[in-house]
């Protein structure tokens, strides 16, 4: 009964993962008429040589050290607001679930064109500034390129953690509220000893899905700014795209892919470490 | 809080009032704001495909942006249907995800029950590894992947001759067949049938798959 999935796992799961390392040492191209080579180490000098591959993963990491704190904690700040027994709540969960449920294609085609020098997000500024700031060409300046992608995405993405953080918050029984509240406890001080240790398990879970997604960025670049302009925006991922599917550098695309693949085994090796339970 | 003690509960009943009243204007405010900006752009993109390209750049600075005004048709969308073949573009998204989500369901609730419920040698084993794999991100594979279904042989049926192929770049099955064990799915369809009390299954005539020791 668990042979078709099985086969299935090891065709399309295990045989790939296991091709990244070996190809990784060859000269393996997509198309081609001759066998792959061996050549040792010589991709991994070649990268590690390679200016946009550090400018990759230079980007990749400054785009998670931002992106995971403000998602995961506006993802937390959403869910206690829509937690609230209030009218509407349903209402509120709705719109702000909706940008994850769109695709991220089309949010970033959406996006790309509100970042335009006379788009709408400039008029917006211009408007609740009353002229006194001007807004920017977003995604064609190497100093905002990047930080736009990134307010994007946590407006994409920041819907899913809701949820994640609301299923979590929903598990903690109301009667230990109805005791805080019998004590006196403040807002604040509930929330710190009532709420947020109960989120433990939660917290972990929500914390190394963002950063395995945010490591991962790729669609948004691709769609957006093809890792420019001047290579600030180009991540890990994106580069081994281009190399392996547009350059139809196999091989070399295999290289970084198990460079990207430690990367993220050892950030969630630490933060799995960070997050243990301590006796 | 100086006259506490001359009106011992009053005020404070009063001031603390207050206070949750201030405090749920503000978390109302904030959720009002939060549901402009999550709308807008949506809202923005919605109007915007109703209106002429010229007139989406007219109406941007300004409050009509957000309004279906003005030359108001579903020429964009009879656009998207002349300049490119859409209706196939549907078909195939379509295709692909029901074929996807139909052979997902059965192989992986097959392989979930084996995995939760029939006890053989390796079980825990494999659901471990199973589990572990969540970890791996498709994009470290993807590459490798690609030239691997590159390499991958096909029995092709034309009429009544079979013939084997080569590489599956460009098929409909290279987006299929890749996806449909999923380890996601499986441990969701484990721990679903993990919560079935074992008696229920003790059943008159619930036969023993041949191979196992038992059902548990």
């Amino acid at each position: 009964m668990v042979s078709p999935a099985v086969l299935l796992l090891i065709l399309f799961f295990f045989i790939p993962v296991f091709l990244a390392f070996g190809l990784a040492f060859t000269n393996a191209r997509l198309i081609s008429p001759r066998p792959a080579e061996f050549i040792g180490f010589e991709n991994f000098s070649t990268l590690f040589g390679d200016s946009v591959f550090w400018a990759s993963l230079r980007n990749t990491l400054y785009f998670a050290a931002v992106v995971v704190p403000l998602q995961a904690g506006l993802g937390l700040v959403l869910a206690l607001l829509v937690n609230a027994k209030v009218r509407g709540t349903n209402f509120f969960r709705t719109v702000y679930f909706i940008p994850v449920v769109t695709s991220i294609v089309v949010v970033s085609l959406l996006w790309e064109f509100m970042y335009q020098p006379d788009g709408l997000l400039n008029n917006i500024i211009r408007a609740v500034t009353f002229g006194h700031f001007e807004g920017t060409d977003w995604l064609s300046n190497p100093r905002t390129a990047l930080p736009a992608i990134m307010a994007m995405s946590i407006w994409q993405a920041v819907g899913f953690h809701m949820i994640i953080w609301l299923s979590g918050l929903q598990t903690i029984p109301a009667e230990i509220y109805e005791a805080a509240e019998i004590d006196g406890a403040s807002g604040w001080r509930t929330f710190r000893y009532i709420t947020w240790p109960s989120l433990l398990a939660t917290r972990v879970f929500i914390l190394i899905t963002i950063t395995i997604a945010c490591l991962s960025l790729f669609t948004q670049i691709s769609v957006m700014t093809q890792g420019g302009p001047l290579d600030s925006t180009t991540t890990v991922v994106f580069m081994a795209v281009r190399t392996g599917y547009e350059q139809q550098q196999t091989g070399y695309a295999a290289a970084i892919s198990l460079v990207f693949f430690v990367l993220v085994l050892l950030v969630s090796g630490v933060q799995r470490f960070l997050t243990r339970e301590r006796a | 809080m100086t006259s506490v003690t001359d009106r011992p509960v009053a005020p404070r009943a009063d001031e603390s009032a207050r206070r949750t009243r201030g405090l749920k204007i503000a978390t109302h405010t904030l959720r009002v704001v939060l549901l402009v900006i999550f709308a807008a752009p949506i809202l923005f993109m919605f109007v915007s495909s109703f209106k002429p390209d010229a007139q989406i750049f007219r109406d941007i600075p300004g409050w009509r942006a957000f309004v279906p005004v003005g030359d108001i048709s579903l020429d964009n969308y009879r656009d998207m249907f002349d300049r490119v073949p859409a209706e196939r573009f549907l078909i195939n998204s379509v295709l692909i995800s029901v074929v996807t989500v139909t052979l997902g369901l059965v192989i992986n609730s097959l392989a979930a029950f084996a995995l939760s419920r029939i006890r053989w040698r390796g079980q825990r084993m494999l659901l471990s590894l199973i589990i572990a794999t969540l970890i791996v991100p498709f994009e470290t594979f993807a590459l490798p992947l690609v030239w691997w279904v590159n390499q991958l042989p096909w029995l092709d049926m034309n009429g009544f001759s079979l013939s084997l192929t080569e590489g599956w770049l460009d098929t409909y099955r290279v987006q299929i067949v890749p996806f449909v064990a999923n380890a996601f799915s499986i441990y969701l369809f484990y721990q679903f049938f993990s919560t079935i009390p074992r008696t229920w299954m003790r059943q008159p005539g619930l036969t023993v798959p041949a191979g196992s020791r038992s059902i548990e």
